[in-house]
């Protein structure tokens, strides 16, 4: 079994020190860096006058637009429902079945091999048979995000579970703990970074899962509309709604990093 | 009292021949009875330890506490670990209380009770730390006062100074001695120092290698209190400590 998180989470995208001050624009590494990159897209947008490279100013006024005809906002709502209800599955389904694989050797190998090749296997493969089963419904966008969050944190669950302290165990059967009693209160407590860290990366592929579900319907979410806006070869909104998802990925980002620190905090 | 009868166990590892940990052992230990436990390694003196606390369950012979048959952990002992065995995401506070919290005690009288015995150990002050701040004769004394605030009759302590080093080891054994003699229980306490086992011991348990049995048990007739400094200087004390590593050195020629 492949262990994806090292047991002392790093947070991904994190420059510099992971505790303490941290703030947006430290984790955002380089504001120069950023400024630079959209400088040479404007320039060479205006220069080369591509249809398919837009200068940056023009890609920011289409969002702007986008924004203010009210055409983002109920496709934004729609995506973030489906990948707030997809990682809660994820979530919850992730840490019972990867707990049972990490205390359990027979469920473990029972189970081992699926978990794994679902991990590296692309879920969009299952998509028209998501879509043959649930149709237009929710239910097709929000299937995609739980087959591409849900594998990584049983993994990690597991690794954390399997990995428990033995003396710890034997500690806590000296003083007359129950099976269940040591699950709760020794071998959850020490899988939790693991868990943790199994989190934030579900989160992140939970994200990917949203988009590219999204996109395969073609229909609703932000990965929809991008979809629609390049089968008519808008490249101003495929550019526009690009910039706008990787602006909600980095957010999201944030904010699960600075849940985990948080809930990590005694861990170091 | 604790009596062992008969007492052997055998277990067969992975793939590997079978292992007799302990041959036909037979002990008594009276109650509030400081007893020490010494051998080379693989002489069961662990699984012997482990045994009275029911964490092993011996294959033959049967172990019986004031009377009742050993089946598993039970209430009667409690177990200062080599490695410490602590919580490192809990504080020393909630390390200390953890014994009486598995054991159902409510939340203001566990903390009322794991103050008292961190104070006992000299912790005072430390409550709010974790494990990974302290050193390691720090995080010995938070093992001991878990083990000492369940207030169990008897005490399991399987080499618990082995870890540290040797001031350290030194001085925890003095100030093990002292409260020892200021609350005393039965203590069946596994060492491979010779002069711990001697210091320390009202016996001393001399255990042999393959198969573990008991080779003899060696009263130690030094008066309580013991002034660790002055029992060093003693004539008995090197006398016993001579006897003991004679006795061991037979055993290393037989098996080295």
């Amino acid at each position: 079994m492949t262990a994806v998180a090292p047991t002392r989470p790093k947070p991904v995208g994190v420059i510099g020190p992971s505790k303490g001050v941290s703030t947006f624009f430290e984790t955002t590494s380089s504001w120069w860096g950023i400024l630079a990159l959209l400088l040479i897209w404007e320039i060479a947008g205006q220069v080369a006058d591509l249809v398919w490279l837009p200068p940056v100013t023009e890609v920011i006024a289409t969002l702007w637009q986008l924004f203010v005809d009210g055409v983002i906002q109920p496709h934004l709502g729609a995506s973030l429902w489906s990948l707030f209800v997809g990682f809660s599955v994820s979530l919850v389904v992730g840490l019972i079945v990867g707990t049972l694989m990490g205390l359990s050797t027979t469920i473990n190998s029972a189970l081992d091999i699926f978990v794994n090749a679902m991990l590296f296997t692309p879920a969009l493969i299952f998509a028209p048979i998501l879509f043959a089963v649930f149709g237009l419904s929710d239910v097709t966008r929000i299937s995609v995000v739980v087959l591409y969050a849900m594998f990584i944190i049983i993994i990690n669950t597991a690794e954390g579970v399997r990995n428990v302290d033995d003396p710890l165990l034997d500690m806590a059967a000296s003083f007359g703990a129950s099976r269940w009693t040591a699950v709760r209160r020794i071998i959850l407590p020490s899988a939790y970074p693991l868990i943790i860290a199994g989190l934030r990366l579900g989160a992140g592929r939970a994200v990917k899962g949203m988009i590219n579900g999204e996109m395969f319907i073609a229909l609703i979410g932000l990965g929809g509309l991008s979809a629609s806006y390049g089968k008519s070869l808008q490249f101003p909104e495929v550019w526009a709604m690009a910039l706008f998802i990787m602006i909600v990925a980095i957010i999201i980002n944030q904010g699960v990093s600075i849940i985990e620190r948080k809930l990590t905090a005694w861990y170091d | 009292m604790i009596s062992i009868k008969d007492v052997s166990h055998r277990y067969t590892a992975k793939g590997r021949e079978e292992t007799v940990a302990l041959s036909n052992v037979n002990l008594e230990i009276e109650d509030n009875e400081f007893v020490t436990i010494i051998g080379p390694s693989g002489c069961g003196k662990t699984t012997l330890m482990r045994a009275v606390g029911g964490l092993v369950q011996p294959t033959e012979g049967e172990i019986t506490i004031d009377g009742q048959r050993v089946t598993g952990p039970h209430q009667q002992a409690a177990v200062v670990f080599q490695n410490f065995a602590l919580l490192p995401w809990a504080s020393i506070l909630d390390n200390v209380a953890f014994g009486l919290e598995l054991q159902g005690m409510g939340k203001a009288d566990r903390i009322a009770k794991a103050e008292q015995y961190i104070k006992r150990v000299g912790l005072s002050g430390f409550e709010r730390k974790y494990p990974r701040e302290l050193s390691g004769g720090m995080q010995q004394r938070v093992g001991l006062a878990r083990a000492l605030a369940v207030e169990t009759p008897i005490l399991l302590m399987d080499e618990p100074f082995g870890a540290l080093d040797q001031q350290t080891r030194r001085y925890m054994q003095e100030e093990l001695i002292q409260i020892w003699e200021g609350d005393r229980r039965t203590v069946i306490f596994v060492t491979h120092d010779m002069e711990e086992a001697v210091l320390l011991g009202d016996k001393v348990v001399l255990m042999s290698a393959r198969p573990g049995k008991i080779e003899e048990v060696i009263d130690v007739d030094i008066a309580r209190p013991r002034d660790p400094e002055a029992v060093e200087r003693s004539e008995v004390f090197a006398e016993k400590k001579e006897y003991l590593w004679r006795r061991l050195r037979e055993m290393y020629q037989v098996t080295a």
